[in-house]
């Protein structure tokens, strides 16, 4: 079947377990998912592991594909996935940046190779960036280079653990409709860890929320978001609202007693 | 419900533009450092010739030139000083040079710490150790050639140092950083242990030791040279054909695992091979620290850092800097040739100090 289907995955640090048996029905082609929790709750333990990155057991099948069954080279393909720290200010030109991501993955002849980055920097609308030097440019241009380096691979999932944290408003937007428009174009699925609740209610179809390492609830944005999880999730009071426009928003009252 | 942002982010893609305008652009870089790669090899071999012609005895440009295409013309003086001084010096300075610039570009990369090197990861250190015990015990083998003996054992150590930061860096999960403490905490111990060897060794193996620890070439012969010239050129295909998995990992760690890169592999191979090719080029000419550290910024100031034109710009600027040094080693004191660890310092930190100072003000 095609989408996203994770049924039984754990997943851990050595001896310590940080995600158990969580499962997550069918995540439809081109749907963005919101992955909310508090810290340390398993948002990036569960996105590396579905990634296969580290030790994990249990099931993840993309598109119909196991992908516990395919090799490293063709899960890489399969998966772009955008690591929380931004990528580094070194000399590199943006450039080589995202060409070194290609080659590092794709067999690609050069003329091949040089289409999917220029492709890619096309996608993100960041081309007037590609031969900048990475040490000139700011952290959330950074991190569309980052997410340059997951879409020149032509994935099938992206899994972004949270690409929005250490960007102003601007960016984060920037970014969040990027992955929209690819999504829209391309029928890939992303997985998004994002601190801002409201900013997920916005933009994503579907949300779950996680914490220590057990799925508290999973759905349509809008029957997802309650106080009662957003109690369990972070431990505060909180009410949903709603804007002129309809749209809702949650605001944080205090602590949860 | 899904919101849109309407400036800055669109899509030119969508807006049928002619494909590689980014590549061509791109081209222009790689045009520049092409050039940049031209210029260093054209300076390299000026500076080879430079560093044959210099010397104590004068030697015409003619005569060495009709000297290499048939030896056996030569006068005997011109002859030894041509083939025992000056071509094995000239070309040990520029094999040593690029070992070392290579092998620091590698490990600066894998340790993500530009000041990681042959010197500061403790494998000079550790050959001035296995040639000091040599010297101190003054022991001898019957079964082993006598001259073989110092630079065997400054190999070994040197090879013991490698396979010491190896293993460390195999228990680290991710500490980069702390295989360069450890490099560091690893010459701290090594320089106790050859202070203690020069407490107790006489006035000559003293002054033997002080001298091995400077650096020379002066040792220079042509079966040490083959066996320098052999190992790096194993080592640069090797390196080479890892170009795009280093790229990768200047554009962050955990990006590059993301891309299916196994980095720990990665580092200990790639860690092990450079110390092993700067054991090799310090085992043979003792002390040498500078240009393993420098040559690899030399090469990023101008070639910035995708490992196609950064590894090879590190071996020609380590290959350009001990080629200057020799040839400084030779004229600073007329008639007398200065220790070449000495020397690469004054040649290297004012040219890096230049490139340095340039770029700050291109910026």
């Amino acid at each position: 079947m095609t989408g996203l289907v994770i049924s039984n995955l754990s997943a851990g640090y050595k001896r310590r377990s940080v995600i158990e048996n969580l499962s997550l029905s069918s995540v439809a082609r081109g749907s963005m998912v919101g992955l909310l929790g508090p810290n340390a709750s398993g948002k990036s333990t569960l996105l590396r592991a579905i990634a296969a990155l580290g030790d994990s057991t249990g099931g993840v099948e993309l598109n119909g594909v196991d992908l516990k069954s395919v090799d490293r080279r063709k899960r890489v393909e399969m998966i772009g996935y955008l690591p929380q720290t931004l990528p580094p200010a070194s000399p590199l030109v943006a450039y080589e940046a995202v060409m070194a991501a290609c080659r590092a993955v794709r067999a690609l002849d050069t003329r091949s190779a040089e289409e999917a980055v220029e492709t890619a920097f096309a996608d993100l609308g960041i081309s007037h960036l590609a031969l900048e030097r990475m040490n000139r440019l700011s952290g959330g241009q950074r991190q569309m280079v980052g997410l340059a380096q997951v879409v020149v691979r032509n994935p099938e999932l992206l899994l972004l653990d949270e690409p929005t944290s250490a960007l102003d408003l601007k960016w984060q937007l920037a970014v969040i409709n990027a992955v929209r428009e690819i999504l829209r174009d391309t029928g890939a699925i992303a997985m998004i860890a994002i601190h801002d609740i409201n900013l997920a209610i916005r933009t994503c179809d579907q949300l779950a929320v996680i914490s220590d390492g057990g799925l508290i609830a999973f759905g349509q944005t809008e029957s997802v978001i309650s106080p009662e999880v957003i109690s369990r999730a972070y431990g505060v009071s909180a009410r949903v609202e709603y804007c002129s426009e309809g749209i809702p928003f949650v605001l944080v009252d205090h602590e949860a007693l | 419900m899904n919101i849109k942002v309407t400036q800055s982010v669109t899509r030119p893609s969508q807006m049928a533009t002619t494909d590689r305008t980014l590549a061509e652009g791109y081209s222009r870089f790689v045009l520049y450092r092409v050039l940049i790669l031209i210029l260093m090899v054209v300076l390299l071999g000026v500076a080879f010739v430079f560093d044959v012609f210099t010397g104590p005895a004068p030697l015409s440009p003619d005569s060495v030139i009709a000297g290499l295409f048939d030896p056996a013309g030569l006068p005997g003086p011109v002859h030894y000083i041509l083939f025992n001084v000056r071509l094995p010096y000239a070309v040990m300075a520029g094999l040593v040079g690029a070992s070392l610039g290579l092998a620091g570009a590698e490990m600066q990369t894998v340790l993500n710490n530009p000041l990681a090197s042959p010197f500061t990861l403790g494998v000079s250190a550790a050959a001035t150790l296995g040639a000091a015990l040599v010297l101190v015990t003054g022991i001898t083998l019957t079964w082993f050639p006598q001259e073989a003996l110092l630079p065997t054992s400054a190999f070994l150590f040197a090879a013991v140092a490698a396979l010491l930061i190896h293993l460390l860096a195999k228990t680290q999960s991710n500490g980069a950083d702390s295989v360069v403490l450890f490099g560091i905490a690893l010459v701290f111990a090594i320089n106790s242990v050859v202070a203690l060897l020069q407490f107790l060794a006489d006035a000559d193996t003293l002054q033997q030791i002080v001298f091995w620890g400077m650096g020379s070439l002066g040792r220079s012969t042509w079966p040490k040279i083959a066996t320098v010239a052999v190992v790096l050129i194993i080592a640069i295909p090797l390196s080479l054909r890892n170009v795009w998995k280093l790229t990768a990992l200047r554009a962050g760690e955990a990006q590059a695992e993301s891309l299916g890169i196994d980095t720990k592999r990665l580092r200990l191979t790639v860690m092990l091979r450079a110390s092993l090719l700067a054991a090799v080029a310090v085992c043979f000419v003792g002390t040498i620290g500078f240009v393993g550290l420098v040559g690899p910024h030399i090469a990023r100031l101008l070639l910035g850092e995708d490992h196609r034109f950064f590894l090879p710009g590190a071996a020609l600027a380590g290959a350009l800097i001990l080629s200057l040094a020799s040839i400084a080693s030779k004229t600073i004191i007329p008639g007398m040739i200065i220790p070449l660890g000495i020397v690469t310092s004054i040649v290297g930190v004012p040219l890096f100090l230049s490139l340095l100072v340039a770029k700050e003000h291109r910026a």
